[in-house]
């Protein structure tokens, strides 16, 4: 009996032992536990005041960045104005000489006077060049829609082109299909886009063909005319094709060098192109040559003054089905809204659009999108507004929003919590792939 | 002898001109502001004005405006020169009565066509 009681005693200290170890162990715990409290609260109440410092800091920076941009453009327009003045009085001086010499029989003269007056030549399509992209960039290239007679447009555009086009002894071929009527466009802008075409296919064909064709037809995307311009002449590889249309790219290093040239001509005329409401694309080989296409829609694409005017492209902010979920895209530019909406439909996407900051957080509420395209520069509400907006929203911060802006601001746009930067004009690949890449981490957002 | 009358307020770019007005055949005459424009115009009676659109005090625009006021000098051609190659200014130019416009630097074979072609729409018109 004694033994049993012993065993039962040891059995009752090895517990209580034990309980002592846990109350001990709990106490400890429970302490670690009340500090750990301790120091979250104090946390959470640091980062709830770094936020708002972080987000003031970005507010100033927005404001910053914003004025910033303006007063770059500003300077820009000044700048190149206060470049063209001096320019002007040495290319025509040099001109002057050009023409004593001349009359002199200085040939020795003459020569070197024509390459001044080359390179002052060359100097000032630079800084038309600059001014016009940084004009475009800004968004203060305003387009001017006037009624043209198609044919009337081409054939104008054709005689100014006679001498670039003798240069390089290429023969010239315009096939214009009839009943090309009138369009309604910026013809200004329209005959650069075919100037610059038409040039460059001379630049870079030496005893060759140079044709324009021009066709009016109506398919599945509405009515258009098709500007097509085509040449026999050094073509290009499918990396320089990739490059083309971005400023200062030329084939490469030697192409300036050999054919001259501001490497920008591309890049405002496929600037020109979307303001436009036109697709301009590009086929090449190299040694053969090269085709490009203006497909400029008959229908006037720009908003119009008066809302009741608006073109049918708003009429479907309502919304299209897509197989693979809906996109909302936030621009302020309908020609913007149509291509996006374009591109993304074609690629399965449902589209809901929406023409500022406000009523891209309603409708974001609305359709509950599986990703946002935001762009920045809006009018009322801006991007940057609404990505603070979708932040602040419980629901809504999941959603990933891809920044799409001509301001490469990845660096505020991150901080927003945008996921991805897509710059204007829009690459179709980008823009898909990134959409791509974000939805798929839409419900792991941290 | 046909004269042209240049209103340029940029010194290098009037003597530029004028020199090559003169070596093309025509008499010049000019002023380098637009004050007092209409009275001297009415007595040099010039047959074709090249005017500066961005003269300081009174502007080209302006000078446009009150010349196709002027009965007299409401039919003299009047070719705009304009610094940028701005659509707008080239509207506003035409709307304030200018009969045609060239973009500074001046193309001055492409400025000779736009005169000759002015003076021969008014001789036979």
């Amino acid at each position: 009996m004694s033994d049993d009681a012993e065993v039962l005693r040891r059995a009752l200290e090895r517990e209580r032992g034990a309980r002592k170890q846990a109350e001990a162990l709990l106490e400890q715990k429970s302490r670690e536990v009340y500090l750990k409290n301790e120091e979250l609260t104090a946390l959470a109440g640091r980062l709830e005041q770094l936020v708002r410092e972080r987000t003031r800091e970005l507010a100033i920076a927005r404001d910053e960045a914003v004025a910033a941009s303006r007063s770059k453009s500003h300077f820009v327009a000044n700048m190149s104005h206060e470049l063209r003045t001096p320019l002007n009085a040495i290319l025509g001086y040099s001109e002057i000489l050009e023409e004593d010499a001349l009359a002199a029989s200085r040939h020795d003269q003459v020569a070197d006077l024509r390459r001044i007056n080359g390179a002052g030549k060359h100097l000032l399509a630079l800084i038309n060049d600059i001014l016009d992209l940084s004009k475009i960039e800004a968004g203060q290239m305003e387009l001017f829609y006037e009624t043209v007679d198609t044919e009337q447009l081409v054939r104008g555009v054709c005689n100014t082109l006679e001498a670039v086009l003798e240069k390089n002894q290429n023969r010239f071929v315009l096939q214009l299909s009839p009943g090309l009527g009138v369009i309604r466009t910026d013809a200004t802008k329209l005959r650069q886009t075919l100037f610059n075409l038409l040039s460059n296919a001379a630049k870079f064909t030496q005893g060759g063909v140079v044709e324009l064709r021009v066709e009016r037809k109506v398919d599945s995307l509405g009515e258009h005319v098709l500007f097509v311009v085509s040449d026999t002449g050094v073509g290009m590889t499918p990396a320089q094709v990739a490059e083309l249309f971005k400023p200062f790219k030329q084939g490469d290093a030697s192409t300036a060098r050999k054919f001259g040239g501001t490497g920008l001509g591309l890049a405002i005329t496929d600037r020109f192109c979307q303001m436009l409401g036109a697709a301009l694309t590009v086929e090449s080989t190299l040694g053969a040559g090269s085709v490009f296409t203006v497909r400029l829609p008959v229908q006037e694409q720009r908003r119009a003054a008066a809302p009741i005017a608006r073109p049918p492209l708003d009429d479907e902010a309502a919304g299209s089905e897509g197989a693979l979920g809906t996109v909302l895209v936030v621009d302020d530019d309908a020609v913007m809204r149509d291509v996006l909406r374009r591109v993304l439909e074609s690629e399965g996407f449902g589209v809901v659009t929406a023409t500022d900051g406000e009523q891209g957080i309603e409708r974001a509420r609305e359709v509950r999108p599986i990703a946002i395209t935001l762009d920045v520069l809006m009018p009322r509400v801006d991007g940057w507004s609404m990505m603070s907006a979708l932040q602040a929203d419980a629901e809504l911060c999941k959603i990933p929003v891809l920044v799409v802006s001509v301001l490469d601001q990845r660096g505020i746009g991150a901080a927003l919590g945008a996921r991805a930067f897509v710059p204007k004009p829009i690459d179709r690949q980008h823009l898909i792939s990134a959409l791509r890449e974000h939805i798929g981490t839409a419900g792991a957002a941290p | 002898m046909t004269k042209i009358f240049v209103v340029e307020d940029n010194e290098m770019n009037l003597d530029m001109i004028t020199r090559r007005l003169v070596r093309s055949g025509f008499e010049v005459a000019s002023a380098t502001s637009g004050v007092g424009l209409v009275e001297r115009l009415r007595a040099e009676r010039p047959d074709l004005v090249l005017l500066d659109l961005g003269l300081p005090e009174v502007d080209g625009f302006a000078v446009a405006r009150a010349l196709r006021g002027d009965l007299q000098l409401r039919d003299l051609p009047i070719i705009a020169l304009t610094a940028h190659a701005l659509t707008t200014d080239r509207d506003r130019a035409l709307e304030a009565g200018c009969d045609d416009f060239t973009t500074k630097p001046v193309d001055f074979a492409n400025l000779l066509g736009r005169i000759r072609a002015l003076l021969e729409r008014g001789a036979h018109g």
